[in-house]
């Protein structure tokens, strides 16, 4: 029963954190963006490079969110021609002038990966009272399963882990971007009680 | 943009997995400071793929050996023995242990790539072709009909070992 109760709980707080994720990106980028939750499982470490292709370049940012105790880690994904729309979104430039990953590039992403880990940080803290902290975001370009392998190298001892996917969409665009979130001790049973 | 060669024949081999199979088929898997292995048999064209997350199973191993390079090793050699390989015949290729992310400061690819020598060393088995280190992640996919690997560098463009 407190293991159903515990999802509701993790469900919510995720349902929480990207809705007004997508509020504070709708402001930024001055264009509504719906965030979809995918799915929330356990997944073995094994199968994470299937959770997208294997050959996908993309960029993310990390961030890590710890506090009274241990907290997540978030990663935002995005495909490498996607962020250089996103980037001229949130600098009002028009489409196609950004033409390739440059500085402009790494700041968006790290601006998103900014506000989505601080929206997520301000819901734990005034909807369920836990503090905890984001750090900078860390930005990297890679494969996209080598990012997702990157999100486990801090917690490796384990063989299965809690893995909440979701997607949104910049609406009047409609550039996918992924999001996830990986708990890193009993943050959820700790909302719980 | 090249893309890897996605087909019927593709298996794909997850984070501390490894798989063995045998022509036409094709191994493939992703490496950041994961390290990736090939063994290959030339003469039975059978080979396996073995991709390490960590260097050394702790005392509590847990369920998946095989995410250790120690000894997912030693579970890889045994089920390419009982497939009739023999360990002599073996040609091994090693990619991968690379440092991404700063901000990480275990260099955990350097500790995987140490430990995965050291076995091939204690085994008897000679390094035929290697792509290690650097910045980047790969991505690797080895073709058992030929045992040739070819390895993709993020931002570079294949080669072939």
């Amino acid at each position: 029963m407190v293991e159903m109760e515990v999802k509701k709980i993790i469900e919510i707080a995720i349902k929480l954190s990207i809705d007004k994720s997508s509020q504070a990106l709708s402001k930024i980028l001055k264009s509504g963006s719906k965030i979809e939750l995918l799915n929330i499982k356990t997944m073995r470490i094994k199968d994470i490079n299937s959770t997208l292709p294997i050959d996908l370049e993309v960029a993310g940012a990390y961030i890590d969110l710890d506090g009274e105790r241990e907290g997540f880690k978030l990663l935002f994904l995005v495909e490498l021609t996607t962020s250089f729309r996103l980037a001229e979104l949130m600098l009002r430039w028009p489409n196609g002038k950004i033409k390739e990953y440059n500085t402009f590039t790494e700041s968006a992403i790290a601006e998103i990966g900014n506000i989505l880990g601080s929206t997520v940080s301000n819901v734990f803290s005034s909807d369920f009272g836990i503090k905890i902290i984001p750090t900078p975001p860390h930005v990297v370009r890679d494969f996209s399963s080598n990012l997702l392998e990157y999100m486990i190298m801090d917690i490796p001892y384990i063989d299965c882990f809690l893995f909440a996917e979701s997607r949104f969409f910049v609406v009047k665009e409609e550039l996918p971007c992924y999001f996830f979130i990986l708990p890193k001790g009993d943050i959820f049973k700790c909302a719980y009680d | 943009m090249v893309w890897c060669r996605i087909g019927m024949a593709d298996i794909l081999v997850g984070i501390g997995d490894f798989k063995i199979s045998n022509a036409p088929n094709i191994l493939k898997t992703n490496l950041g400071s994961c390290v990736g292995l090939t063994l290959y048999n030339p003469h039975k064209k059978i080979g396996g793929l073995l991709h390490v997350l960590l260097p050394r199973a702790p005392k509590n191993k847990g369920e998946n050996l095989s995410k250790y390079a120690d000894t997912g090793f030693e579970q890889f050699l045994k089920e390419l023995k009982k497939k009739g390989c023999d360990i002599s015949k073996l040609e091994a290729k090693v990619f991968g242990g690379a440092h991404v992310i700063k901000a990480i400061k275990t260099r955990v690819g350097d500790e995987n790539l140490a430990v995965i020598k050291e076995m091939l060393k204690k085994n008897r088995i000679r390094i035929k072709a290697e792509r290690t280190g650097g910045d980047r992640g790969y991505l690797i996919w080895l073709d058992l009909s030929t045992g040739k690997v070819t390895c993709r560098v993020f931002g570079e463009v294949e080669r072939i070992y």
